[in-house]
């Protein structure tokens, strides 16, 4: 058998060199694979061959992709751009439609974009970002449950730097998000890190002002953010200007908004050895049991891996573990790259910003989805508008066009569009950017709200290539044309798959928007029947004011004594909004424990709230030699402790190291400390407590009559115990409904997409209705001169998109109940009813909102003079 | 004028024509020049480095005839132009002037 060149090269080449070339060339490197066949056999021969041809790859030899050069051979692109503008001019109504179905898109791509690059873009910009690790650590707990935490102890640090020799560089720090002090004479509550010395070493933030790296050395030196110093030194240089505490500004660097996941205002060095009131205290929180506080950044050397400094961590683990007192748990370190921290698995405790990846993954879905739904309309209506351009096409395939500068005409138009698109989406962008920012800022997002030419770039091709995808289908359609046959009246054998893949697409939006509808409306009951839900306790006429704890006694007895209240009470968390906290208790004869839902109040609970008590007694005067604390809890901790019901009352509790028992007074009805936006109710224990301890805030109840006369006399009487202390007091129910405000900020982002998304789907229904409208006035003029009614052409022109409708019910229905058992009609405790009637609505509003559109579209048509439309022709 | 002057690699080329007369295509040039000159260049720089002095005129070509070995694909022929004759006269000559000009030396 003859022996012939590698095939696969043979054919590559063909597919590269320029025709004009092909046979010289092929026939030299045949005629120089058969002689080397003889000279060094088959084998060398197809080796050299094989490296021929990749040589060959040379701009005097490839060909050049032919759709590129017709679309960027200057004078043809010019043609398709005046082309692609009087398309656009001719057609205004089409045009808009494409135009803002594809900008409402577009601007919602742009602030997922945003996010997007922002996270993705911080924390380039410290000294070898590719080694800078944070140190966190993975807690294994006895009861199985593990968790990442990003806080380490405090001790780490040092021991780090003495042990592993990896490490370059270390910094520790202490974020104090509160920290409370007076600049300019405005008191203020700010962001401050306390770090040691080697802070700047790891990290980089640009100077403004002084030497940030000196100015660690002073002890009483801060470091501010230029964003503290232009809000409160507008005009003057903050250089040596001091707080009310005392400390001196002595540099000033550039916010870390936007560059890093670190948030602060302030920097300072840390105080070698922190003091607390209570020397005790010093112990347990300066130890390697408690670690909540501090944080640990570092840079390895070059020549070591992430691996190297995990074993190495491990090993430190190891010992950790033997110092520590706590037998709970047991703890790993593991190292974290800096640029993963944005976006990243669930860590608690963290610092700055972060989001989960999760998140990450739901913004481009978004994206993509909305591209897709925007990108179906301007498909959708070229696609219809396909039959009166295929003349057109015709006449330009029979001028000489060839088939890619067909597809370069389709997708230089498509640009067009999606470039007007995107300038019409910026300005949608900048004046949505100061709602956006408000929502962003109670979150833990970042968002650059300044346009950086990086980020138009990123939009920019971002619009690009929203054309090409958009454009692609109508581009390859046209293509395809045959000159023949967009002459001949009868193209109907083409049409009708395309008709086809225009149904599915259009079915495919109003799925979409049916599930939004559905989605919303069940989150709106959602929230609305967790406001409205029959709490098991009095909320009417309470509310909530927070006072200074060396004041509380006093206010709480001066409060008692006013003529309009009914009663006072000190409670660390308010029933409705949540508890304060958690405790662990631990199982009667077991050595197994539980985490309960933890909250205290006083005596006065039961005047102020009328709790509903499922069995036992209210809470009574602290007698002083008591050393059981009286509890409440709920049937959910008996059945969690297998405390049976009947005989709970008495039962006493202890707490994980029995330093404090408590004994059970009371069993609480649900709906009354518990989250009701949690799966399911959880254990919960309400205790007695004196006054003096935990923080809290006074419940105040007050008489319906004469309300603000009241108050009045409640402020005055605060102001004459304490002057600086402030009244702002809170009506419960305002507290309840801030609580839930995230569920409520969920369910308004969700309804701003889906009318995002409705408003899509309904301008591409009426682009259609418009089309069918326009296309089919002749026979309708027809229909009406045999006698047709208008009810009768209407209801002709609606049947079509009343298949749609319902098939895109059948679709969407199924898919939202799967969607919201899983979501909104499992999450929460309040389960809503009516699941049958959200949907129903779903179904209705969508089909009547198309309906009235098309309707609205053909009456016209409709109504129309059959002579006027038959005579033209 | 930069192109005026030839490179070192389409000096080689040019000659490597004339030594051929009538036989130089694509092929016969590659295997003189690897022969002759102890290197190993691929079909596609020479590609390039022909068809750069075809652009300047140095070199004319003309389609020959096709055999077996190729496939029945035809040759390409080179031959240099007058123009090129003059190149290479005017690059020996430089070369010619500046080696007078060199000081008697001996290979160390």
């Amino acid at each position: 058998m003859r022996i012939v060149p590698p095939k696969l090269y043979t054919r590559l080449f063909e597919a590269f060199c320029k025709p004009t070339l092909h046979q010289e060339l092929q026939g030299d490197l045949e005629e120089e694979f058969n002689f080397n066949l003889k000279e060094l056999g088959e084998k060398k021969a197809k080796a050299i061959y094989r490296k021929e041809v990749l040589k060959m790859l040379r701009p005097s030899v490839i060909r050049k992709p032919k759709i590129i050069v017709n679309m960027f051979r200057t004078s043809l692109f010019q043609i398709h751009l005046k082309l692609a503008f009087r398309n656009l001019w001719r057609n205004k109504v089409f045009s808009a439609i494409n135009i803002f179905g594809l900008a409402a898109a577009i601007t919602v791509s742009m602030f997922a974009l945003n996010i997007i690059y922002a996270g993705l873009s911080v924390d380039t910009q410290h000294p070898h970002t590719e080694r800078l690790y944070r140190v966190i650590s993975k807690i294994d707990r006895i009861n199985g449950v593990q968790s990442l935490e990003a806080s380490t102890s405090p001790l780490l640090g040092d021991k780090l730097r003495e042990d592993l020799p990896e490490i370059e560089v270390l910094t520790q720090i202490r974020p104090y998000y509160s920290y409370n002090d007076i600049i300019n004479g405005n008191s203020l509550s700010l962001k401050l890190l306390s770090v040691d010395e080697n802070f700047f070493e790891v990290f980089h933030f640009k100077t403004i002002a002084g030497d940030p790296k000196a100015a660690l050395k002073d002890r009483s030196g801060y470091i501010i953010t230029d964003e503290l110093a232009k809000r409160y030194f507008p005009n003057e240089n903050p250089i040596g200007k001091s707080f009310g505490s005392g400390a001196v500004i002595s540099a000033v660097i550039e916010s870390p908004k936007g560059i890093s996941h670190l948030d602060f205002d302030i920097v300072k060095l840390r105080i070698q050895k922190p003091i607390y009131a209570n020397p005790k205290d010093y112990d347990q929180f300066e130890s390697w049991d408690f670690s909540s506080q501090d944080y640990v950044y570092l840079r390895t050397f070059a020549t070591v891996g992430q691996e190297q400094l995990d074993d190495k961590l491990g090993m430190v683990a190891k010992e950790v573990n033997l110092l520590m007192k706590e037998k709970e748990y047991t703890l790993n370190y593991q190292s974290q790259q800096i640029n993963e921290i944005m976006f990243t698995d669930e860590v608690y405790n963290s610092i700055g910003f972060n989001a989960p990846k999760e998140f990450l993954y739901i913004l481009i879905s978004l994206i993509t989805i909305l591209l897709l739904l925007a990108s179906f309309n301007y498909s959708n209506l070229s696609i219809a508008r396909a039959i009166q351009r295929t003349k057109e096409i015709g006449i330009r395939k029979v001028a000489g066009s060839t088939k890619s500068q067909i597809i370069g005409q389709i997708l230089v138009e498509t640009i067009v569009f999606s470039v007007a698109a995107t300038l019409v989406g910026y300005l949608l962008y900048m004046f949505f950017m100061p709602d956006f920012l408000a929502v962003v800022q109670t979150g833990n997002l970042l968002f650059n709200p300044n346009t950086t030419t990086s980020l138009l770039l990123v939009f920019l091709g971002f619009s690009i290539v929203v054309g090409l995808i958009a454009g692609l289908f109508p581009a390859l359609y046209f293509a395809r044309i045959s000159p023949l046959s967009a002459f001949r009246s009868n193209i109907k054998s083409k049409t009708m798959s395309l008709i086809n893949i225009r149904k599915g697409l259009v079915v495919v939006q109003l799925t979409t928007s049916m599930f939004c509808i559905m989605v919303v409306t069940a989150g709106s009951d959602l929230y609305s029947s967790i406001l409205n839900n029959n709490w098991n306790f009095e909320q009417e006429g309470v509310v909530n004011l927070e006072v200074a704890i060396k004041n509380r006694q006093l206010l709480k007895s001066r409060f008692e004594q006013i003529s309009g209240v009914v009663g006072v009470s000190a409670v660390s968390s308010l029933p409705g909004v949540g508890t304060m906290g958690m405790t662990i208790l631990k199982r009667p004869n077991s050595t197994d424990s539980a985490f309960v839902n933890f909250s205290v109040v006083d005596s006065d609970f039961n005047r102020v709230f009328e709790p509903w008590l499922f069995a036992g007694k209210n809470f009574e005067r602290l007698s002083s030699d008591s050393t059981l604390t009286e509890v409440w809890v709920n049937k959910k901790l008996l059945s969690n402790l297998n405390i049976p019901l009947d005989s709970a009352l008495g039962h006493t509790l202890s707490i994980q190291n029995n330093i404090s028992r408590y004994q059970i007074i009371g069993i609480m009805e649900d709906y009354l400390f518990d989250r009701l936006d949690a799966p399911q109710i959880k254990p919960t224990m309400v205790a007695h407590e004196k006054i003096d301890s935990y923080r809290r805030s006074l419940a105040i109840k007050i008489e319906s009559q004469n309300m603000a006369a009241t108050l009045n006399q409640l402020e005055k009487a605060t102001k004459e115990v304490d002057s600086e202390e402030a009244f702002t007091p809170i009506f419960l129910n305002d507290s309840i409904k801030e609580s839930y405000e995230g569920l409520n900020q969920l369910i308004n982002g969700f309804k701003f997409l889906s009318i995002i998304i409705i408003a899509i789907s309904l301008l591409g229904q009426l682009g259609i209705a418009l089309y069918n409208a326009e296309t089919k006035t002749k026979e309708i003029g027809i229909r009406k001169v045999l006698g047709a009614r208008v009810k009768s052409i209407i209801l002709m022109l609606l049947r079509g998109t009343l298949i749609t409708l319902v098939i895109s019910a059948l679709i969407g229905a199924p898919l939202s109940y799967l969607f919201l058992n899983e979501t909104f009609w499992s999450m929460a405790v309040v389960k809503t009813s009516f699941h049958g009637l959200v949907l129903a609505q779903g179904i209705l509003l969508l089909g009547s909102l198309v309906v009235f559109i098309v309707i609205v579209q053909t009456w016209r048509v409709a109504q129309a003079n059959p002579s006027e439309s038959l005579r033209s022709e | 004028m930069k192109g005026a002057n030839l490179g070192e690699f389409e000096e080689i080329a040019l000659l490597t024509i004339l030594v051929l007369k009538d036989d130089a295509y694509g092929v016969s040039i590659k295997r003189e020049i690897n022969e002759q000159g102890k290197r190993n260049i691929s079909r596609g720089a020479l590609h390039t480095a022909l068809s750069r002095l075809e652009e300047k005129g140095l070199l004319t070509s003309k389609q020959g005839e096709g055999n077996e070995d190729r496939g029945g694909r035809p040759k390409r022929y080179y031959e240099v132009t007058n123009k090129g004759l003059v190149a290479l006269q005017e690059a020996k000559e430089v070369r010619d002037q500046l080696w007078s000009q060199v000081p008697a030396f001996r290979l160390q």
